[in-house]
């Protein structure tokens, strides 16, 4: 009998079976690991258990928050979150804290990158092709440097210079210098606009025993429902005929192959495998369009190690170019339960390469003893306290956004329309930095087309204030973002130049300009009435106190600092509505002739 | 060639005025402002250099009529100069942006 078929069970998969059996629908999901959960897993290690980075549970959609809560109840902890930066023998604290970046810059150091910063405010890089200038135009080439750049190309393999300008825009926050020094200065957290800004989130969900604990009890509960999670099951084809998937054919580690027939499919495989399993062959410039879509692979080497504390952030980005380490997690720091004696620890050290690199292929012997000895070299851990350690290699752990990838889903899109049956979904299947939850809403639209609703999975996380963001709708850029091609500056292009043209010859707004200079003169002689009277002293302020020659019954004491403040305010008025007078003089009689030698 | 309708939008928009040029500019003139000032005096010499300049000290703390003050001054003017002209802009802008045309 043909069924609802699931093609993997992680968070999209498994949510897509849930949101069914709530419906009363059964389904079969077809697992290729022996474990569920996908990236979202938790390994358990002699009782230590970790996951493929650090999964924090955070959204902004009610309804998946609620599955959360009703899935794990009790043991969805809320937890605090530290992270910070290491850099040339420091730890930044991220956010960024204006105190702390300056201390351990130094003093030239930051001199440095506040001149660099001023060099690229005044001469910025005309078009943003490549992250490289993105990120040097908001925040000036050397912080560039040290913040971005190491890191960056660290986790994409990718010299900055050749990454996208949009790709930039979708990863990292629309947090410019001033902002973050806004941030720094107020430590809220909120942008000026009051929005909360992705990267300084303060505390998440997480489940008690890791990320892989949900999906376990989402598992069992389908289990439980009637549907049936098969693990150890890859789907090596999707047979097909006249628009329609009738059957997937499964492989077993054992090499048993099994043909399913299949009533509706939801596919959470990965793209590029989803196109090329497809039985017979789609036509050529689909596969080549599949075939251009690539992915970035993540080993993790965990080491257990005989210290009870080792340092309290949940994880580090580690930005010292001198090792290979890209980022440090501390799982115990998630959730206390995550090991089981208290007085160990265990450290997630992650390498972000490809599959094809030579390391990829290394013993797992010979990367643990690169990872002590690189964990030792920043001065984490002592080689001696590390007990033992274990290795994870997680392929395709993030699409690649390249030049090419945006061409090749618009086809891939298209031709998979072309099904009546078949759906694809979750963060591989759609190729999108989905998290979580983004993957769980797109198993839930997916299950809701199965019941007659007409759900676009494609939509899900193309929002562009998405997530940890704010609602009042300014383009916040988190890093979970749809591509969308940032509005790089045409400074050629016929309407900028008249934009320009027009702004430099517009009139000055007289009143404007007025109560401005107004406003600003008044203060600051309100200001130096105030300091002088807070200073006190036998005579206060007798210099200052000479203004009264000009300014009527000004004294420095309180009634004269408010004096003068209106006073100076009203002289500053009629200064700068002058000024703009006279200035828009200037701009019409420059006009007229310009119109003048023209007729 | 510009039509009567571009000239028409030209007459009824209000300026905008850059910020950060305005406060750069300020903060150059002001700063260099104080330091001349304070170098000028100095060069001057004489009996007592600049008794009325010095009393600048009672807001800016470090500053006096020396070499020394004249790179304090520099540093103070720049910044207040760039509070200044930054402040005037934003002011402007937002003012226009609510009730300009
Ligand atoms: C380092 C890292 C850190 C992250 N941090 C966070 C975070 O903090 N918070 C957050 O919410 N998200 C985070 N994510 C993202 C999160 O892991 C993913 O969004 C989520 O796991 C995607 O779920 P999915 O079901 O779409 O895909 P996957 O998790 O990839 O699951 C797909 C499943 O399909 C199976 N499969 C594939 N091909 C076949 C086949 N041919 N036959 C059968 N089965 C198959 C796979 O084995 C897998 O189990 C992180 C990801 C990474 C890489």
């Amino acid at each position: 009998m043909s069924e609802n078929i699931i093609i993997g069970a992680g968070p999209a998969g498994l949510t897509a079976g849930y949101e069914l059996a709530k419906a009363g629908q059964g389904a079969t999901i077809l697992e290729a690991d022996d474990l569920v959960g996908g990236i979202s897993r938790t390994v358990n290690y002699r009782g230590y258990r970790f996951d493929i980075g650090g999964h924090r549970f955070f959204t902004k959609v009610d309804y998946i928050q609620q599955l959360w809560q009703e899935i794990l109840g009790d043991e969805f902890l809320q937890r605090p979150r530290l992270s910070r930066i290491f850099y040339e023998s420091n730890f930044f604290d991220y956010p960024l804290k204006m105190g702390n970046t300056l201390a351990n810059l130094g003093a030239v150091e930051s001199i440095r990158v506040g001149l660099s910063y001023l060099q690229t405010r005044l001469r910025p890089y005309p078009d943003e092709n490549n992250l490289e200038e993105w990120v040097s135009n908001r925040f000036g080439h050397r912080l560039y440097h040290i913040f971005f750049k190491t890191y960056t190309e660290k986790v994409w393999g990718i010299p900055c210079s050749e990454i996208s300008a949009d790709w930039a825009a979708q990863r990292i926050k629309d947090l410019s210098l001033t902002e973050a020094l806004r941030n720094a200065l107020s430590s809220n957290g909120r942008s000026r606009n009051g929005e909360i800004i992705t990267s300084l989130i303060e505390q998440f969900h997480y489940p008690r025993l890791g990320p892989g604990m949900m999906w376990e009890a989402c598992a069992a509960k389908l289990d439980a429902g009637g549907s049936r999670t098969l693990l150890g099951h890859r789907v090596d084809s999707l047979r097909h005929k006249n628009g329609r998937v009738n059957s997937v054919v499964t492989m077993t580690r054992r090499g048993e192959k099994q043909e399913i027939p299949v009533g509706q499919a939801i596919s959470t495989m990965a793209l590029r495998e989803l196109i090329l399993a497809l039985e017979p062959a789609p036509p050529d410039d689909i596969l080549h369009a599949a075939r251009q879509l690539r992915y970035r692979d993540y080993l993790t080497v965990v080491l257990i190690v005989e210290r009870e504390h080792t340092f309290p952030d949940n994880w580090i980005y580690i930005h010292s170019p001198e090792v290979k380490l890209g980022r440090i997690q501390n799982y115990k720091n998630w959730s206390p339960d995550m090991v089981p004696d208290a007085g160990t620890t265990s450290l997630g050290l992650e390498y972000f390469l490809w599959e094809n690199d030579e390391e990829w292929q290394w013993s797992d012997d010979r990367l643990i003893a690169r990872g002590i000895s690189e964990a030792a070299r920043i001065g984490l851990v002592r080689p001696e306290e590390v007990r033992e350690g274990t290795v994870v290699r997680m392929k395709k752990a993030y699409p690649v956004y390249d030049q090419n990838y945006q061409e090749s889903l618009r086809t891939l899109q298209a031709y998979l329309s072309t099904y009546s049956n078949l759906q694809t979904i979750g963060r591989n299947g759609l190729h999108r930095y989905n998290n979580q939850d983004h993957s769980m809403l797109t198993g839930v639209y997916a299950a809701r087309n199965l019941m007659g609703e007409t759900k676009d999975v494609w939509s899900v996380n193309t929002e562009k204030d998405y997530h940890e963001a704010g609602d009042n709708g300014r383009p916040v850029v988190a890093d979970r973002l749809h591509p969308a091609r940032l509005p790089t500056r045409e400074a050629t292009s016929g309407n900028d130049i008249e934009a320009l043209v027009e702004n430099a010859l517009a009139p000055l707004h007289a009143p404007a300009l007025g109560l401005a200079v107004g406003l600003v003169a008044g203060i600051a002689l309100m200001l130096a009435t105030l300091i002088l009277l807070a200073k006190g002293g036998e005579s206060v302020g007798p210099h200052l106190a000479l203004l009264g020659e000009y300014f009527w019954g000004y004294e420095v004491s309180v009634r004269g600092a408010i004096l003068v403040f209106f006073q100076t305010g009203a002289l500053g008025f009629c200064l700068g509505g002058i000024f703009a007078t006279l200035r828009n003089w200037g701009v019409t009689a420059y006009l007229a002739l310009a119109k003048y030698q023209e007729d | 060639m510009k039509t009567r309708t571009d000239d028409d939008r030209l007459i009824a928009a209000a300026a905008r005025i850059n910020t950060f040029a305005l406060g750069f500019v300020f903060a150059i003139l002001c700063g260099a402002g104080l330091f001349l000032m304070t170098i000028f005096l100095l060069l001057k010499g004489g009996d007592s250099v600049g008794t009325h300049l010095q009393l600048l000290g009672q807001f800016f703390p470090g500053y006096s009529v020396s070499w020394v003050g004249s790179l304090a001054g520099l540093l103070y003017g720049a910044v207040c100069g760039a509070l200044a002209g930054g402040a005037i802009g934003y002011l402007y802008n937002s003012i226009v942006r609510r009730f300009g045309t």
